[in-house]
């Protein structure tokens, strides 16, 4: 009996706890957000880390989680990150649905999606997307309906963040789908932005000799950075065997694989 | 009755002599055993710059490192700086050192010897005021700057921690406090 009544002491203390720091934290979002750029662009690194715990634990607040994530998408956009905003509101539509908010964070998306220079219709379809009548309620489908989402929004800034996530999707043991493994692997070995999407939408077999060239020498450079000389090695010999009667050599790849530089 | 009145004076003296120290503010225990509180979110370089001070001897090191301050403050790109221009300041006096045809006293006195080459002498001392003018202001603006800099950065970080601190505790929008409570609650 004494255990019983203590467990019931403790619980309501730990859940109160957690929402003071949510609570702090929602606050000093709203609190900054008209003050310098300077204090918002400091407490974005202590924010992000509250995200990363809102996405991995499952809160009773959701109402204050979902005002906190379209805080955060408010402050970003204050700082001209509009591509960090716009994962910000989706952060919030997909993670934590507010039905009472989500006119204003509509509003906001297309705001930021102007900034990126986004059609309309893009635009629309991501909104209709995240909208609360098309989301499922396993927190896993709703995951991957976000990141297949932020990747068509990807920028440079937002590769290092949507990894992130699909590293706590992974540690929540989530199933990303295909598209999104695709998507990781040519973003892992750091392929350029504007050749990411032809990997990504298409299969290996199907893509040109120009397409399996780039492929190669950019998982060649990848082995490289990371001191893998023998997959470095083959895969350099796979990029030679991809015309073997008119051979590509790149001389300084093959001098970076012998030198171990 | 002497000899307990001059111990007592000895221990006294005993408990307020300290070590050599070439700073004038002398630190009375060694702050490096104290374990600071610290916020739960402060990153590593936060505490490094709410942990640093500029004192008498940093102004010392400033005139010897270029760009000290700076880098002290974690800013390497202003500090970078600081040393490409004191160094083009020292290489401005190793020109007139190395040619030779006046000394620095010379042609900061503005006393050249009546056989001089006067074109000569106003170049080479145009590079003298130059490069002193480059070295004492790359070194006043790294004092100055660096310690704004840090001082701005330090009132940032208390600023946020502090505030977080209260809006933690503080009433909801609806006015109830946020303190631990016991009760039941239901929401709909």
């Amino acid at each position: 009996m004494k255990k019983f009544i203590f467990l019931i002491i403790l619980i309501p203390i730990f859940n109160l706890g957690k929402a003071q720091n949510l609570q702090s934290e929602y606050r000093y979002l709203c609190l900054v957000k008209s003050q310098s750029s300077q204090l918002i662009k400091d407490n974005l690194r202590n924010a992000e880390i509250y995200a990363d715990s809102l996405f991995l634990k499952d809160i009773p607040q959701t109402e204050l989680a979902a005002l906190f994530f379209k805080e955060l998408g408010d402050n970003y956009s204050a700082i001209g990150k509009a591509d960090l905003a716009l994962f910000s509101y989706l952060r919030q539509r997909f993670l934590y649905p507010n039905d009472s908010i989500s006119l204003y964070v509509e509003q906001q998306m297309r705001i930021n999606a102007t900034k990126l220079n986004m059609d309309n219709q893009s635009t629309e379809y991501l909104i209709q997307r995240s909208s609360h009548y098309n989301l499922s309620s396993e927190k896993e489908t709703n995951t991957n309906k976000l990141l297949y989402s932020s990747i068509q929004i990807e920028t440079k800034n937002l590769s290092t963040l949507l990894l992130h996530y699909l590293d706590l999707a992974k540690f929540k043991n989530f199933t990303p789908s295909d598209f999104i493994l695709k998507w990781e692997d040519v973003s892992r070995m750091h392929m350029p932005l504007k050749y990411k999407i032809d990997y990504v939408n298409r299969d290996f077999k199907s893509l040109n000799n120009k397409q399996q060239e780039r492929y190669y020498c950019t998982l060649t450079r990848f082995y490289i950075q990371q001191k893998a000389w023998g997959m470095a090695q083959e895969t350099y010999q796979k990029l030679k065997n991809l015309q073997p009667e008119k051979p590509k050599n790149k001389p300084c790849l093959k001098a970076r694989i012998d030198l171990h530089l | 009755m002497k000899k307990p009145i001059t111990l007592i004076f000895l221990i006294i003296l005993a408990l307020n002599s300290f070590s050599q120290d070439i700073d004038i503010y002398q630190k009375k225990k060694n702050s490096n055993y104290e374990l600071p509180y610290l916020n739960s979110q402060t990153s590593f370089e936060e505490f490094q710059l709410l942990n640093r001070t500029l004192r008498l001897q940093d102004m010392a090191y400033a005139a010897v490192v270029p760009g000290y301050v700076h880098f002290k403050v974690k800013e390497p790109i202003v500090g970078y700086s600081m040393v490409a221009l004191r160094t083009a300041g020292y290489g401005g006096i190793l020109y007139i050192l190395n040619d030779g045809s006046f000394s620095l006293t010379e042609l900061i006195n503005n006393s050249p010897s009546s056989s001089a080459d006067v074109d000569k002498f106003n170049q080479q001392k145009t590079i003298a005021y130059a490069s002193l003018g480059l070295i004492f202001s790359t070194y006043l603006f790294d004092w100055i700057h660096g310690k704004h800099r840090l001082e701005k950065k330090q009132e940032r970080i208390r600023y946020k921690y502090g505030v977080k601190l209260n809006l933690a505790v503080q009433t909801d929008q609806s006015g109830n406090f946020n303190q631990p409570m016991l009760g039941v609650r239901v929401n709909f």
